[in-house]
């Protein structure tokens, strides 16, 4: 076949080794190069044809001849025996291997179903072993092929048998294949009595105390639980050990990232939380620029806190401990325990409710008697929190943590007497009204801190990640609560309790509609562009943005009161200067610019200014230079020094009351802090100056006889800083441009090499021209191939028809032979007679 | 009184080609009186003022009745009925007035039933009427006016009477009159006097001085604000206008938007771009990297002299703290400062009546998507969360 047989010497026999030595030199076939090239080896340039062509014709005898010999039998016998074909195989070795061989066929059917042999199916992070399915019951008898056990039959069945045995112990003397077998039913059916004798003992223990049930049930009948009771049952160490347990399955069931967490100490805690901010803050600056987003993740919020906690079926979500406090976590876990087995009892339908309650319904009441207690604590430190909460203001989370514990120490006495009378009144679990009227109704006649308690339960029984379902509720209860403040902050606003002022329930409404924002902000987003509660949205959504559905809005409606509205009364400075406030802690953050807001404070500046005076000043709509309400805080006597209050928002509700001296005292002093806040907050805008100067001239023109001291000081105070601004620096110069870069094509760069043919065309080309030269030689090849079997086949024919010639011919002869000695003998016969 | 207002057509029809003339004289008498308001009816006779015979008669009885008319005892109500009897006449042009008229003429006979060409017996001529409405004119404004009035009658002027005007560059006191009184009337005297300098070559140095003059931060609160940017925009539409009155009028108007209310923001922003594509040499306003170590704002303000305000030497960083604009799209107008500016003009005939309704319905238009962004403190009451800057002064109660 090859034409070209190889020189190198194959390293398998000797003797051909030696026989490839000894090359009879008139077999060598020399081809003559034309242009010989000094030190150039080529391969072809001898060739021993005779020996090419005797290997070639052993190959077709082996290959071709066999196919031509078979080619009218529709059928063959092959001998697939392992080691039958081998002759170097002893028959014990012959055995050994087949036996391995029907062994692991078993094995692979079976391994067939198993789709990770690796993998154990889990459940809860445990896996599914025998060893963790203690409870579960199997009465049937058909699973008998399971009772062997897997270890044994990995050992005994597949792991190499007594080959692996014969191997690594060397002295014993081998098991024959019977007695390999017998050992094996032997141990198959030792485990199978085994596993019997568990299982009888597991069903009867579990009949017993059905049974013991039954009794306690029938006993049970005629008595409902009382507090008292679940006192006792809880000092009654009995059941604690139960408790605890179910508490550690519960715990468990909530996978491994919690315990991790867990783990934690309080630094890295802190660490994380602080981090997580840190992200927050970055990705809020990067909205406030107005970038958009890095990359496709899609954050669910700013605020996305909770580590996908809403997308896990984790019951346990507890509210109030969202950030801060991870080492309650186990206590707030429990805290909810009792609403939320409810709960999921009331969504598992209808058939199993009943028979469910009877079951677990001892269980749980044992229960709440046991978290009665914590449950009450941490409701009502929440409240104590947002009271302290009041007092001071920057009331971090990190912060806020140690807090809870020291409340939790200290004012633990106290809180119980308020438990005992609130927890008869308010019950545990809420559903959201259906109309606000039903809503209402619930918090009527609920002082501040209650109606928190309520809101905060109807939060948990409700929240999203319980059921889809109840992200409408979010929705509507999102609705219920501003109306409510609308309700609360109206002018003729009703307290749910007489004599409790409206306004005091503001505070208490903010947190949880806090939380509600988190769990669905667009539904959130979407009521507020409704009804626009200024501060509220602040409080909820970020002022920063560049550009924001609900915070853009509210901040163009702002400037749109300052620029438009006009000022006349009492009231109309005191929503001016809220206004102006609002506006600048919304502008804060972000240090954007609104030219509302300084129009806004010089005019009422100007208020304190004579009319005389105000002439050349510059007062821009909606304030004026003359008119009744142009000099409503020009102060005519003197003012001793005096405590300024703080402005209240519910005096924004009442009309027509006296400006007093203090009044206008106040109102100036807190447009002066405004400016210089402003001064502060927009020093680094270009034309700061400019925009500042006519604040400058105004405060000029105020006359500072009649003002306490410290107002003056606060006014000149201003001034210096109005002079201190920075005007600007350099003109304004575009940004340069990037050169444009001209445009270039790609080097051309080619391979010369001295002594080869140069290749002309693209490189595909080349390639392509290559495959084309070496399929036509493959071709060439081929046909030559082709042409070799059709000699050879031709050979064998002819060399057939002559061997069946021959042997007629032969037979032929024979049979002539043999007629020609009857003729003679017959002749012979014929002349005896005569 | 409706009665008495229909009476001039039945006349008319009547009286074939001869117009009732002294019919339509006591009418108008009656109606333009000197102490009863006849607004309603007046309003009527629009209708009629559509036939211009009856126009010319009108204004030839007018002419009468002014000149009549005693000065010394010129009430407001007569000007009040005069004026609005004025305003209803739409006085057509001299080229196409004789064949428009006796064509709408005889369609009113054949509204009427009766055909009776009799065209050739109308006497309608321009060179009168125009006589007519010179002699009007002539007499009204030399009454004493009030606010409301000079208002009306500036509207009226530049846009229907000047050109039937004699002699228009006569009216050049009364508009400087008006000018003197401030406010919008200064504004809509500007109109007049320009139509004067661009049509009839009156020779008015101070113009820009004046107009320039004009920008206050009222004027952004203004009734008469979006004609006064149109006509503000067509003002410095010249390419005579130097250099330095531009530059002052950029500079003065992005000055302004530092107080000027969020509706007009993106409108005078627009301008001065405007105004910097017109004059590409200005552009230096907001390219100049030569100008560097500056201790303050070269421009002065409160220089009304726009050669002395050293607008040139300024830059807009005015422009440029606009920018930082809380409101998304006026911040986004400010582009031009870094991006090259386009070839064409903006269109801001849109923009000038723009409101703070627009802007604020605008920004409520955003799309509350299922991933809005919120806030990330949990607060404990309205005015205690986390970056609170308002618990200092406010509380709730």
């Amino acid at each position: 076949m090859a034409k070209r047989s190889k020189f190198k010497p194959k390293t398998g026999g000797k003797a051909h080794n030696r026989a490839a030595e000894k090359i009879n030199p008139f077999e060598i076939h020399v081809n003559r190069s034309k242009h010989d090239v000094l030190g150039r080896k080529r391969k072809e340039d001898r060739g021993l044809p005779g020996i090419a062509r005797a290997k070639a014709l052993k190959k077709r005898e082996k290959t071709l001849l066999q196919e031509y010999k078979t080619r009218h039998k529709s059928n063959l016998f092959v001998d697939r025996r392992i080691g039958e074909n081998d002759p170097t195989l002893d028959p014990e070795k012959k055995i050994a291997l087949r036996l391995a061989a029907v062994k692991t066929k078993h094995a692979n059917r079976k391994s067939m179903f198993n789709l990770n042999d690796d993998d154990f199916l889990t459940h809860g992070g445990k896996t599914l072993d025998d060893d963790n399915i203690d409870d579960r019951m199997a009465f049937s008898d058909d699973e008998d092929d399971q009772v062997l056990d897997a270890q044994f039959v990995k050992e005994r069945h597949f792991a190499g048998g007594f080959l692996t045995k014969r191997e690594t112990g060397d002295e014993e003397k081998p098991k024959s294949k019977k007695e390999w077998i017998d050992e094996i039913i032997a141990e198959s059916k030792k485990k199978k009595a085994e596993a019997k004798k568990d299982k009888e003992e597991q069903y009867e223990a579990v009949s017993k105390l059905d049974a013991n049930l039954n009794t306690f049930l029938m006993m049970m009948s005629g008595k409902t639980i009382k507090d008292e009771d679940k006192l006792e049952a809880k000092k009654n160490c009995e059941f604690r050990d139960y408790d605890t347990l179910v508490k550690e399955l519960g715990f468990d069931r909530t996978g491994k990232a919690k315990t991790s967490s867990k783990l934690k100490t309080p630094e890295e805690l802190i660490k994380e939380e602080k981090e997580k901010l840190l992200a927050l803050e970055a990705d809020r600056v990067r909205r406030m620029k107005g970038e958009p987003e890095p990359s496709k993740h899609t954050s669910r919020s700013a605020d996305d806190l909770d580590d996908g906690l809403i997308f896990t079926e984790d019951d346990r979500f507890h509210l109030s401990y969202k950030d801060g406090a991870m080492l309650e976590e186990e206590k707030g876990n429990d805290d909810n325990d009792p609403e939320n087995d409810n709960k999921s009892m009331d969504e598992e339908g209808a058939e199993d409710e009943e028979t469910e309650n009877e079951d677990e319904g001892v269980d749980s009441d044992l229960e709440d008697g046991d978290d009665l207690e914590d449950d009450e604590s941490d409701k009502y430190s929440d409240i104590f929190d947002e009271e302290s909460g009041d007092e001071d203001n920057d009331n971090e989370n990190d912060t806020q943590e140690t807090e809870k514990t020291k409340d939790h120490s200290v004012a633990g006495d106290k809180r119980k007497e308020i438990m005992e009378a609130a927890r008869k009144e308010i019950p545990y679990t809420f559903e959201v009204p259906q109309e606000y009227d039903a809503f209402w109704a619930l918090l009527e006649n609920r002082s501040p801190k209650e109606v928190s308690v309520i809101l905060e339960r109807t939060i948990a029984c409700n929240h999203p990640s319980l059921g889809a379902q109840n992200k409408d509720k979010f929705e509507d209860l999102c609705t219920y609560i501003l109306q409510t403040l609308n309700v609360l902050t109206e002018e003729s606003g009703d307290s749910p309790v007489r004599g409790v002022p409206p306004m005091s329930y503001v505070d208490v409404l903010i947190p949880h509609l806090y939380t509600v924002t988190q769990a669905c902000s667009s539904g959130v987003a979407n009521s507020f562009r409704q009804f626009v509660f200024l501060k509220v949205a602040g409080v909820l959504f970020p002022s920063s943005d560049y550009i924001h559905p609900v915070m853009t809005p509210v901040i163009t409606f702002l400037s749109q009161l300052l620029g438009q509205a006009k000022v006349n009364t009492k009231r109309d400075i005191t929503a001016a200067l809220f206004t102006s406030y609002l506006l600048y802690e919304y502008l804060s953050m972000s240090k954007r610019f609104v030219p509302e807001l300084p129009n806004a404070l010089n005019g009422l500046l100007s208020l304190s200014i004579e009319a005389k005076k105000k002439v050349k000043l510059p007062i821009n709509p909606p304030f004026k230079r003359f008119g009744a309400a142009s000099s409503l805080l020009l102060l005519e006597n003197n003012i001793e020094e005096e405590t300024l209050p703080k402005l209240s928002l519910a005096s924004l509700n009442d009309k027509g009351k006296e400006i007093t001296d203090n009044f206008k005292v106040n109102v100036l002093s807190k447009t002066v802090k405004l400016l210089h806040c402003l001064c502060d907050c927009w020093s680094k805008l270009p034309s700061v100056k400019a925009l500042m100067e006519p604040t400058a001239k105004i405060l000029e023109a105020i006359c500072l006889d009649h003002y306490p001291s410290s107002l003056k000081e606060m006014i000149t105070g201003l001034k210096s800083a109005i002079d201190c601004l920075p005007g600007p620096k350099q003109a304004l110069v575009k940004e340069a441009k990037k050169p444009k870069s001209l445009k270039m094509y790609e080097p051309a760069i080619e391979r010369v090499i001295e002594g080869m043919k140069k290749s002309v065309g693209t490189k595909d080309f080349q390639e392509k021209q290559k495959l084309l030269q070496k399929l036509k030689r493959e071709r060439k090849g081929a046909k030559r191939e082709i042409q070799r079997d059709t000699a050879f086949l031709a050979r064998q024919q002819l060399m057939e028809t002559l061997q069946s010639d021959a042997e007629r011919k032969r037979k032929v002869n024979q049979i002539m032979a043999g007629l020609q000695s009857q003729e003679s003998d017959h002749k012979k016969l014929k002349l005896k007679k005569f | 009184m409706k009665a008495e207002n229909r009476r001039p057509v039945r006349k008319k029809t009547e009286g074939g080609p001869s117009f009732p003339t002294q019919r339509l004289q006591a009418l108008l008498d009656e109606l333009i009186s000197d102490n009863y308001d006849h607004q309603k009816c007046i309003t009527n006779l629009k209708e009629h003022t559509e036939c211009h015979d009856f126009l010319f008669y009108t204004l030839k009885s007018l002419s009468i009745i002014v000149k009549k008319h005693n000065k010394e005892s010129v009430t407001e109500v007569y000007m009040n009925n005069l004026m609005l009897v004025l305003e209803q006449m739409n006085i057509p042009d001299a080229t196409d007035s004789l064949i428009v008229c006796t064509k709408l003429f005889r369609e009113e006979k054949d509204k009427d039933g009766k055909k009776i060409t009799s065209n050739s017996k109308l006497n309608l001529s321009y060179p009168k009427a125009k006589r007519a409405i010179n002699t009007i004119w002539n007499e009204v404004i030399s009454y004493p006016l009030t606010g409301s009035l000079y208002r009306r009658c500036l509207i009226l002027i530049p846009e229907k009477v000047m050109h039937h005007l004699e002699k228009p560059i006569r009216l050049t006191g009364f508009f400087m009159d008006a000018y003197d009184l401030g406010g919008a009337l200064s504004l809509l005297a500007l109109q007049g006097v320009f139509i004067l300098v661009n049509k009839y070559n009156l020779d008015y140095p101070n113009f820009y001085q004046k107009l320039y003059g004009l920008l206050e931060p009222t004027i952004f609160h203004a009734k008469y604000r979006p004609r006064f940017f149109m006509l503000m925009d067509r003002f410095l539409s010249s390419t005579h206008v130097p250099e330095y009155v531009i530059a002052a009028f950029i500079k003065r108007m992005s000055r302004l938007s530092l107080s000027a209310p969020a509706s007009c923001l993106i409108l005078i922003l627009k301008f001065i771009a405007n105004l910097l594509i017109r004059y590409p040499g200005l552009q230096l306003l907001i390219h100049n990297p030569d100008a560097t170590n500056l201790e303050d704002d070269p421009f002065d303000p409160d220089e009304p002299d726009m050669s002395k305000c050293r607008a040139c030497e300024s830059s807009l960083w005015e422009v440029a703290t606009l920018q930082q604009h809380v409101v998304p799209s006026i911040s986004k107008a400010t582009g031009f400062l870094e991006k090259t500016l386009p070839i064409m003009e903006y269109d801001i005939s849109e923009l000038v009546e723009a409101t703070y309704e627009e802007v604020h319905e605008k920004s409520c238009k955003l799309i509350v998507h299922e991933t809005v962004a919120t806030t990330f403190h949990k607060p404990t009451g309205l005015f205690t969360h986390h970056d609170d800057k308002m618990s200092d002064d406010w509380c709730v109660l």
